[in-house]
């Protein structure tokens, strides 16, 4: 993963580089990842210096691109007020052309209830995402890989995707695990281990995540899509 | 006002004073986050051209991550910059699974994106950026007309417009990251992009600043 990539990512499913340190066993694997905290909009330099540059064309888009990037508030950038008039404009229409479904809506509020049943481990591989590419596959291969990792545990998976469900297939190590129970909205399949640490694993298509247990207890991988 | 405010009071909280509450239990701020960022993650994977389905399992990826990882938020302030980026990763992984797919899929693929692009309500495509009559255009057809002209900029800008339009919480940097734009040229391509729509509208007469 890179740094660029690490930015707006503050915590867990976007590790860059909590991985390779095995001493490190926390809930906040994100460690690496922390740096002063910019104010949005203001101390990306990416973002600013080129706001600040004149624009060639028409002298009032240079004038609407200067002054788009205030170097203040907390998040949002402030568009002059023709911009956001016509951005309100554009927010209208996408969302009544193509709004969230309402059972996104819904997920979304629920998601709190979701228990979390075990220690967060955290991403520290995703070849889809172009992070920590080890295996060369994913991308137009119909399959991803993805390491995750907690102290010394760790977990590599590969997504297998069919029509409508996926089959996840994993390493544990070190091979110590009791079991490994694949969670998804509304249902879960415990599945076994192989002394090596394998496991293989069907799942249907949506969000899911893996609960690692061993003799200290579970540990949960973020969710993830398949 | 001496009474503490609560979620009933008129100011605004920030959205870092509502990652903190919902941490803590905080049921009613929990609905808000999701009330005010509940588009971020929907629509960058949509402008990664995932279908509805996968968009809103992507969607319900991020909130589920942020429901389990929000007492460990680092800067819940950038809160919808991480939905955004959780967003963007899934959205890759789903791209990548569904490529093999993708054959079978293409006719229905073609046809989503085809809706989305502007076409007419007849199904006839609206490829052309002919000049609409002047004279006003309001309610479905002036939304049809904004949309066709967004269909007519360059992807990049129509990704970045939509995103940035839903989602103002996101710096321009944060929405470019999440669409893969190289975020050094982002404050200019912003500015280019407006000033193209602009004379996209004036095209199919609405007016540019229309308030």
């Amino acid at each position: 993963m890179t740094a660029r990539d690490d930015g707006p990512a503050p915590t867990g499913p976007n590790p860059a580089s909590a991985g390779p340190n095995p001493a490190e066993r926390t809930d906040r694997p994100d460690r690496a990842t922390v740096r002063p905290q910019p104010r949005p909009g203001g101390t990306t330099g990416e973002a600013d210096r080129p706001a600040g540059r004149p624009v060639r064309s028409a002298g009032d888009a240079a004038r609407r691109a200067g002054g788009t990037d205030p170097a203040h508030g907390s998040g949002p950038v402030a568009p002059s007020p023709l911009d956001e008039a016509l951005l309100r404009l554009v927010a209208g229409v996408v969302r009544r052309r193509d709004p969230v479904p309402e059972r996104v809506t819904d997920a979304a509020r629920d998601a709190t209830e979701v228990p979390v049943g075990g220690r967060p481990m955290a991403v520290v591989a995703d070849d889809a995402a172009g992070a920590g590419l080890r295996h060369g596959g994913g991308i137009a291969s119909g399959r991803a890989v993805l390491r995750f990792a907690l102290g010394e545990l760790a977990v590599d998976v590969e997504v297998r995707a069919g029509s409508g469900s996926a089959v996840l297939t994993g390493l544990v190590s070190p091979p110590d695990a009791r079991r490994v129970v694949a969670r998804w909205p509304g249902g879960e399949r415990p599945v076994a281990t192989d002394r090596y640490g394998w496991f293989s694993v069907p799942v249907p298509s949506g969000p899911v995540c893996l609960a690692v247990e061993r003799a200290d207890g579970p540990s949960v991988t973020p969710w993830f899509a398949v | 006002m001496p009474a503490p405010p609560t979620l009933d009071t008129p100011f605004p909280r920030t959205t870092a004073d509502l990652a903190d509450r919902a941490a803590g239990g905080d049921q009613a701020a929990w609905r808000e986050l999701v009330e005010r960022h509940g588009w971020v993650a929907w629509t960058v994977a949509r402008e990664h051209g995932l279908s509805r389905a996968d968009a809103a399992d992507v969607a319900q990826v991020a909130w589920l991550n942020l429901a389990q990882r929000l007492g460990e938020l680092r800067a819940p302030e950038r809160l919808a910059a991480w939905l955004a980026t959780t967003a963007r990763r899934e959205s890759l992984r789903l791209l990548a699974l569904r490529r093999r797919e993708t054959q079978a899929l293409s006719v229905a693929a073609v046809s989503d994106r085809v809706a989305r692009a502007g076409a007419l309500p007849g199904g006839v495509l609206a490829g052309g950026v002919a000049p609409d009559p002047a004279g006003v255009v309001d309610g479905e057809d002036r939304d049809h007309a904004v949309w066709r002209a967004l269909a007519g900029l360059p992807e990049r800008c129509q990704k970045l417009l939509r995103l940035l339009a839903v989602a103002p919480e996101l710096t321009h940097a944060q929405a470019a990251r999440a669409l893969g734009i190289q975020p050094g040229s982002v404050g200019r391509t912003r500015g280019r992009c407006l000033t193209a729509l602009r004379q996209g509208l004036a095209r199919h007469g609405i007016e540019a600043a229309d308030r």
